[in-house]
């Protein structure tokens, strides 16, 4: 399989995202820009789940764990979907 | 300190008026919400262009102009008050100020009706001496005017005897009237006079004069009063509102007014203050008679002190022992230490000096902080938000503290980011508060104190020393709370009804887009009695609620919708749970608590309140001097540092205040369940939670528990011989950890198993560090957690005993609810003596949480509320119960606010149908039911009749009609007008002579016309001409007069929303290129298509339209008066206007209260489903429009330099509209002649459009501002910016600093002149002042800083954009060989971004020249955004000019972009078609390929090939699916041999290949890539050959294709040619 350009990408994630919120529905429109905790109101094991299901949908396995370690020493440890666009990109083999 | 003697005297009532802030409650609202009242000066106050000089340096002006001011005109009504109309008009406003707020004072503590005559009260306010408004119209009439008339007489203008009477009468009419009605109230003291004349007062009545600490004393006076029983009841106050120039002057001198034009009391950055304008009275009487009357009592005065400084160095400086006696003696006579003080109202100037000392005298009368101590005194100052008061600064903060002390609210202060380091803060027991806090009170002994500070000028000292008076403890809410976001629940019977219900408040949103969403929550709230559908929405503003509830209206009108969940809160559900789950209530424990959590839930809700302060007591009893109150790590002092703040925060993970705040916090929202009624039918706790559910399920005695909590604690906190442990949260599930904790040595153990993906680990610190790294290792995610406690696990095993016995002694009872224990996974046994057992197995088994959860769900439980801080469990049981059917919902969410989450718990819960009663959300704010056709307009003008309007300003001596007769006149038309018209060239040389018409002085007027008089005595063969001018003038003059009494009808007025005249208006303008028509011809680029004669370019709202929708909107307010000058017009956004959807205008006009012939006016495009959002948002266009009863008659000219070398401009004005300088089309092009240029000058001749073509139907607009003439500034400017600047030539307007008329708007076909002058020219900006004169001489507007925004296009950019047809912005790549061009005549160009263009108008404008309608819409249709739009366009654009360059080259045609349409045929093959297409002989061949936002086309028209392809690939490491998707074993191994670098190259370039020759012939990768097969390449030439396979083979009879491969930089540019020769 090709590597995913990140349109691709990122559409991936909005489904995986739309599955793992069950009932769950955002209305706005998600962008590049939209943020997973603040926006989309997730939660810390959202985030793993999502991880989880990423790496199912890719089938591979995508260095989170570090990523999101990374993440919770920053100020505001949330992401826009770009960033994890990105991070998705930059490991898929 | 002593046993006090004096009486205690209680503040029984208050009223105010502050900037912003016409009453009490809105004075207390605005403090609460930190709203900063300061602005510029209005300019009925004092003339900021004359009096105004930020760089002054001999004192004659003031360098700030900013200030606190009131709202002017003050409207009264003297009827009310029992004051003779006639005694107002001309008197010191102030007196009638007072007089209504004193009346308001007396209603507020219920005194106004109740008062009897002969009652023994005084009033006495403070009230500086300054000149006021009245004294001085006075000193102006009686002195003033007659010596400005010896001035005009010794000027030797001759007048006549009436003409002097004349103009003595018009100069005092300027002024107010004088009577002997008005007499008295010139006099200051009749301001505290009439009080206690209409209110029947028989004690002394007078003004006092302490400067800023006036109203202070005059508490202090009117206490002893009271308390010698000199009188009952005393009024104290007072009033400052002539922050006159003069006066000013003063603070400006002597070097304490800011600089910065920022008041920031105790700031760093505080240079200084800004006046403010109010007045504040209270009404006081002794406490035991407060009492015995059953008055209500906002605070306590337990003391007052006064001093002076005595011998100082200066009279004006402040002295530190000056103000430290009024301290001791305040806290003498009250009797109380000042330790005991939780709130200073500082004086706080912010004059450097003025804080230090105040700083320093607070700090030796209250002592350093001692050691561990946290400060405990909030400190800050009203003024930092009004401004400094003066002598009613005392009271508005006497008030503030008051009001902080009944409402139990410590009030922020503003503009205090980073206290002054010199004031060592630290050191004191003072902080700074910044923000609006509950103001939580620990102390048993003692109630809350604060003390009041008003230090005045010339060293006289005030403080006030406050105290609660708590009856019973009750807390006060203020009545009109403003939450940042409320629910809306939309009930019915039916859908239907729901829907309707729904539909009718969309209706009255678009009608009143402002109206109070708490107001309409309560009004909606209502109606929820047996309702069968609920929509429950959640907003934060009206405009938010339209848009949701339009949304959710659209989705439910499908019946096929059954639920909407939207995380934003929209909620809707066809079959609620609420209808048969059970509830359960989820008590969080440790690790939930959060700093500041539920601090506005605090603010709003007793009940919550109640619950902190709870905890506070329960513990102060034993808490020692160092130790915090739980409230102080809770709720941290504002500017804590970080390093403080980590500090607090970890109280939160320590037992005993972890506790603490879990109990708190839990009790807290448990209060507000309990408020609106939810019970819960089983209930479970989480670790500390547990706690909180024992008491909830009534197995502990919440007060038993509460005063004996720290017993518990205690067990936990006192044992030295504890193991150090460590926790770790980990992401995985309880087997996996189980797995890996058997190979950890030591002690550890899974203390919570909270969800599939959590658990967590506590252990030995050895064993926890090992297990952690093995986590690594595996990649598990993990974090540990800052506990140091090592609950739930074997670890405890000590407290065990010490729990059991500890427990025991408490009074343990069954359960009245079912309980879960997360130790057993099940339901709590009933018998006390096995709940005990329980308890404390509790803390020495992992809980086993998740398990727990399924047992309750299994049980029935479908709707789980999380009752306390955060939402971890509620993440817990989302994780635990993935796929089925329930709700899991917290009470509160740290990314909300706690009125928000508050809303969206109660709008999924009422949506579920969850029983519930709204009436507790309302029960503490007064909102009122919306009951339909409400309108308050007719109220509003019922009232205004008999009201009259004080201005407040300084009264200006003026002339409004007289008129110098006309030989005396300065002469009309203007002389340098005369010689710009009249003048030929020929006479220059005789100008030398001529002194140089460059003073603006008004005053040398008749100098000047002298000089114009012998300057055309000399010039006699001029003088016919000048006649014929003259008779020109005076005839048009007549048919000009009644411009304003036009009928016609204003175009841009489309839908009238509302209007309140002299108030506000709403209007909605659909832009509608079918009727704007004069659109298309202010359009974006010139022409853009031949086949297709109406694609316009890009259409914008030209800046001038704008101004004129402006001044229509704003003229609707004043109908008897005319616009005189438009200001500060702002462009913030272009108004663009796409073919497909054209922009609703909202345009919104409101006058500006502080100066009422003002209208602010602003332009928003209208989201159809986000309505209006003029006030949430930057608005496209803002300005102001004056409006005045008529024009003003003066004007001073720019100077004409007559000695110049004058030229003609290069260009006639046809040629700067036909070579495209201006793209303007006939209805804009108003340029006639362009006469005169200098360097930075340029003078054109004008003519006005017919007005009947600029709109379809509209055929007699009525114009205001003209903006076609006036778009000749634009013009004019642009013109002269692309003829003389080097770069950023391109300009558009971006806004003007004032526009002025002097009359009435050009007629159609009006001739007139503009006279531009650049002013200005910076990097980003080219700056000019214009005046467009009417052909008779007389000014029709002067224009001052028309800015026009500088645009650095590449040149080929901006060659194209003004001849789409003969320029390309692509470049030809070259990689193509050339022999491969000349023979096959192909050409490759590439296109991309110009990130400078990116998000600006420009990007779409240069789209729109490239794209015909169809694509358009494609375009239009693309994320703005992303790269996909920027790429899709690239491509159009490389494919466009590649096709336009070879129809050029080798035909000669030349082509507009837009009409060139290429579309794809069904295997994806781009097909390029147009009219052109007649004209070639071969066939196009056509091939795009994208990069990253660029893209390349190569277009060929060649016989000689049945297809071409091009591709273009980034050189970069492909993943090897990838290479197995693409390529077979063969392919791959012809890779053997090359290092990595150069494999990345080869692949990409075999990929490129493939692509390339997919494209060639013409079926792309449809059959995949497999179907190609490389068999050989060069290296050295680069080109591979591909041999077809499988499908493809079937299909294309040629076998073999070989493709040229180049790299340049990091991409690989492929093309193929499928040749015919090669058949």
């Amino acid at each position: 399989m090709a590597k995913p350009e990140k349109e691709t990408i990122f559409r991936d994630i909005l489904k995986v995202l739309d599955k793992l919120s069950e009932d769950w529905e955002y209305s706005g429109e998600i962008t590049p820009d939209t943020y997973v905790l603040a926006d989309l109101e997730l939660e810390s094991i959202d985030m793993v789940v999502l991880g989880e299901r990423l790496e199912e949908n890719y089938k591979q396995s995508l260095p989170f764990a570090e990523y999101f370690s990374e993440l919770s020493q920053r100020e505001s440890p949330d992401i826009k979907i770009s960033e994890l666009v990105d991070f998705i990109y930059d490991n898929l083999s | 300190m002593k046993e006090r003697a004096t009486e205690e005297i209680a503040i029984i009532g208050m009223a105010c008026n502050y900037p912003q802030a016409p009453d009490l409650n809105t004075f207390w609202q605005n403090i609460i919400n930190k709203v900063d009242a300061i602005t510029d000066v209005p300019p009925d106050r004092w003339n900021k262009d004359l009096f105004y000089n930020p760089k002054t340096a001999d004192g004659t002006k003031l360098y700030s102009k900013r200030g606190g001011y009131l709202g002017s005109p003050f409207p009264f009504d003297p009827a009310r008050y029992g004051v003779m109309p006639l005694a107002v008009e001309g008197g010191e406003p102030d007196q009638f100020l007072v007089l209504k707020i004193a009346y308001d004072a007396m209603a507020d503590a219920g005194y106004l009706e109740k008062t009897e005559d002969e009652a023994k009260v005084e009033f006495i306010l403070g009230r500086g001496n300054y000149i006021g408004v009245g004294a001085m119209s006075l000193i102006q009439r009686t002195l003033v005017i007659e010596q400005t008339l010896k001035i005009i007489e010794k000027l030797g203008i001759s007048l006549s005897e009436e003409e002097f009477l004349e103009l003595r009468r018009e100069l005092l009419a300027s002024l107010p009237p004088f009577r002997s009605e008005t007499a008295p109230a010139v006099m200051p003291n009749i301001t505290a006079s009439r009080v206690a004349n209409r209110l029947g007062f028989i004690c002394p009545n007078y003004t006092i004069d302490a400067a800023c600490a006036s109203s202070l004393l005059a508490v202090d006076i009117a206490s002893r009063h009271l308390q010698s029983g000199y009188c009952d009841m005393a009024l104290a106050g007072g009033v400052h509102i002539f922050n006159t120039v003069p006066f000013l002057n003063v603070f400006c001198a002597l070097g304490s007014m800011s600089r910065r034009e920022i008041i920031c009391p105790f700031d760093k950055k505080a240079d200084g203050l800004l006046p403010g304008e109010g007045v504040g009275i209270v009404v006081l009487k002794r406490m035991k008679d407060a009492q015995r009357d059953g008055d209500r009592i906002y605070a306590v005065i337990k003391g007052v002190g006064s001093s002076s400084d005595g011998r100082a160095v200066s009279v004006t400086a402040p002295r530190v022992e000056g103000e430290m006696l009024a301290l001791s003696r305040a806290y003498e006579m009250a009797g109380i230490s000042p330790s005991t003080v939780g709130l200073i109202e500082a004086h706080g100037t912010a004059t450097s000096v003025g804080d230090a000392v105040e700083v320093e005298a607070l700090t030796r009368i209250f002592g350093t902080r001692v050691n561990d101590a946290v400060r405990n005194c909030a400190m800050g100052s009203v003024k930092s938000m009004i401004g400094h008061t003066m002598p009613a600064a005392g009271v508005a903060g006497l008030i503030k503290a008051s009001l902080a002390i009944y409402y139990k609210v410590l009030p922020p202060t503003l503009n205090c980011d980073e206290p002054n380091p010199k004031f060592q803060l630290e050191k004191t027991p003072f902080y700074i508060n910044t923000e609006t806090r509950p103001w939580f009170h620990g102390h048993k002994d003692f109630p809350r104190r604060a003390g009041v500070n008003a230090f005045g000028f010339g060293g006289v000292n005030a403080h006030v020393v406050l105290e609660e008076y708590s009856e019973n403890g009750t807390m006060n809410i203020p009545p009109d709370m403003r939450w940042d976001t409320e629910v809306f629940i939309f009930c019915g019977k039916s859908r239907e009804e729901m829907l309707d219900r729904g539909k009718r408040t969309v209706q009255l949103l678009e009608k009143e887009p402002f109206v109070n969403p708490g107001d309409l929550s309560y009004t909606l709230a209502q109606d929820m009695e047996g309702s069968s559908h609920r929509l429950s929405i959640v907003a934060e503003s009206a405009a938010a609620l339209n848009k949701k509830l339009d949304y959710a209206i659209s989705r439910l009108s499908d019946p096929e919708c059954k639920k909407i969940k939207d995380i934003k809160g929209i909620y809707y559900f066809s079959s609620p749970l609420g209808n048969y789950g059970k509830i359960a209530f989820l008590f969080p424990g440790e690790g939930s608590p959060y700093p500041n959590m539920m601090l506005d839930l605090c603010l709003n809700f007793p009940e919550v309140r109640r619950c902190f302060e709870q905890i506070n007591r329960a513990i102060s009893t034993r808490i020692k001097k160092s130790k915090l109150l739980p409230t102080q790590f809770i709720f941290p002092m504002p500017l804590s540092t970080k390093k403080e703040f980590k500090e607090l925060e970890r109280k939160f993970w320590k037992i005993d205040s972890g506790l603490q705040s879990v109990l708190a916090s839990n009790f807290a929202m448990n209060a507000i369940l309990n408020g609106i009624s939810i019970k819960p039918d089983m209930i479970i706790g989480h670790s500390a939670g547990e706690y909180v559910a024992w008491m909830a399920a009534g197995i502990l005695d919440q007060e038993e528990f509460y005063k004996r909590q720290e017993m518990v604690s205690n067990i936990y906190t006192t044992d030295n011989n504890r193991v150090e442990t460590a926790m770790v949260a980990v992401s995985a599930g309880r087997e996996k950890i189980e797995e890996i904790l058997k190979d950890v040595r030591g002690k550890i153990f899974v203390t919570n198993d909270n969800c599939p993906h959590q658990v967590v680990v506590v252990g030995e610190i050895k064993a926890t560090a090992q297990f952690t790294e093995t986590l690594g290792k595996n990649k598990i995610m993990h974090e540990e957690l800052p506990s140091k406690e090592a609950h739930h696990t074997p670890l405890s095993a000590d407290y065990a005993g010490p729990l059991l016995r500890c427990l025991s002694t408490f009074s343990i009872s069954s359960p009245k609810i079912p309980i879960y224990s997360a130790t057993t996974a099940s339901v709590y046994p009933d018998a006390p003596s096995k709940i005990l057992d329980l308890m404390v197995e509790y803390w020495l088994k992992p809980l086993e949480f998740q398990k727990t959860i399924k047992t309750m769900y299994n049980d029935g439980a479908r709707i789980f509320i999380e009752v306390g801080p955060g939402a971890n469990l509620t993440a817990f049981v989302d994780d635990t119960l993935r796929g089925k059917s329930y709700l899991a919902v917290p009470s509160n969410n740290r990314r909300r606010s706690g009125i928000a989450q508050l809303c969206h718990l109660i709008g999924i819960l009422a949506a579920q149908h969850v029983p519930l009663s709204l009436s507790y959300l309302y029960k503490y704010r007064t909102l009122k039911e919306i009951s339909p056709g409400v309108l308050q307009d007719k109220q509003h003008n019922k009232r205004k009749k008999s009201l009259l309007y004080l201005p407040l300003g300084l009264p200006e001596i003026h002339l409004q009609n007289f008129k110098l007769p006309e030989e005396k006149k300065h002469i009309e038309p203007d002389p340098k007008q005369f010689i710009e018209e009249v003048i030929p060239a020929s006479v220059k040389t005789d100008r030398s002579k001529e002194p140089e018409a460059s003073d603006k002085n008004l005053l040398s007027l008749p100098d000047r016309s002298q000089i114009m008089q012998s300057y055309l005595e000399n010039m006699q063969s001029f003088l016919d001409t000048q006649q014929e001018v003259m008779n020109s003038y005076l005839k048009k003059k007549s048919s000009l007069k009644n411009l304003h009494t036009h009928k016609e009808k204003l175009p841009f007025i489309g839908e009238v929303i509302s209007l309140i005249p002299q108030k506000r208006c709403r209007i909605k303008r659909r832009i509608d290129l079918d009727e704007d028509i004069f659109l298309y011809d202010h359009p974006f680029g010139g022409d853009i298509s031949e086949s297709n004669r109406k694609l316009s370019p890009l259409v914008v709202l030209p800046l001038t339209v704008n101004v004129e929708i402006m001044v229509e909107a704003a003229s609707l307010l004043f109908p008897d008066k005319i616009p005189v000058a438009v200001k500060d017009i702002k462009a913030n956004r272009w108004i663009a206007i796409e073919d497909e959807s054209a922009p609703i205008l909202y345009i919104e006009a409101n006058i500006l209260p502080a100066s009422p012939s003002e209208a602010t006016v602003k332009i928003a495009v209208m989201d159809k489903k986000e309505g209006p959002h003029i006030s949430e948002q930057v608005p496209a266009f803002e300005s102001t429009v004056v409006f005045m009863t008529q024009y003003p008659s003066s004007v001073n000219l720019e100077p004409v330099d007559l000695k110049a070398d004058w030229k003609s401009s290069p260009h006639s004005a046809r040629e700067v509209y036909e070579q495209k300088f201006m793209p303007h089309g006939p209805s804009f092009q108003v340029l006639k002649s362009l006469d005169r240029c200098l360097e930075k000058v340029i003078f054109a001749h004008l003519q006005s459009p017919e007005e009947n073509r600029l709109f379809y139907s509209l055929k007699v607009p009525r114009l205001l501002a003209n903006p076609m003439i006036l778009d000749a500034c634009a013009q004019l400017t642009g013109y002269w910016a692309q003829q003389n600047l080097k770069d950023g030539f391109i300009t558009f307007p971006r806004g003007v600093k004032n526009i002025q008329f002097y009359t009435g708007p050009p007629l159609p076909s009006e001739k007139l002149t503009c006279r531009m002058w650049i002013k200005e020219i910076t990097f980003d900006y080219v700056t000019a002042d214009l005046e467009i004169i009417r052909n008779d001489g007389r000014l029709w507007a002067k224009i001052y800083g028309w800015v026009q925004k500088r645009f650095r296009l590449p040149d080929e950019l901006y060659k194209f954009w003004k001849f789409p047809r003969d320029f390309i912005i692509s470049r030809q790549w070259d990689v193509v060989k050339p022999e491969l061009s000349d023979t096959l005549n192909c050409f490759c160009f590439k296109s991309g971004y110009y990130p400078d263009l990116n998000n600006t108008i420009w990007k779409k404008s240069i789209a729109y020249l490239y794209l015909n309608d169809h694509e358009r819409k494609i375009y239009n249709g693309l994320p703005a955004n992303t790269g996909r739009g920027n790429e899709w366009l690239a491509g159009r654009m490389a494919a466009k000019d590649a096709i336009r360059v070879l129809l050029n080259k080798m035909h000669g045609i030349k082509v507009y972009p837009a009409d060139i349409e290429i579309s794809y045929d069904t295997n994806g093959k781009p097909i390029p078609e147009g009219d052109w297409i007649s004209g070639i002989n071969n066939p196009l061949f056509l091939s795009i390929s994208h990069g990253d936002e660029f893209a390349v086309a190569t277009a060929a028209l060649s016989d000689k090939i049945f297809g071409q392809g091009v591709d273009i690939q980034m050189i970069e490491k492909r993943s090897n699916e990838l290479e197995k998707e693409a390529f077979i074993k063969d392919e791959l191994k012809l890779f053997k041999g090359f290092n990595p670098h150069e494999r990345v190259e080869w692949i990409t370039r075999f990929w490129c290949a493939k692509e390339a020759a997919g494209k060639a012939l013409g079926y792309g990768l449809i059959y995949g890539p497999k179907t190609m097969v490389v068999t050989e390449f060069n290296l050295q030439t680069g080109v591979i050959t591909l041999v077809l396979a499988g499908k493809l083979a079937e299909k294309i009879q040629d076998k073999k294709v070989d493709v040229l491969t180049l790299k340049d930089g990091e991409y690989i540019i492929a093309f193929c040619f499928y040749r015919k020769e090669l058949n």
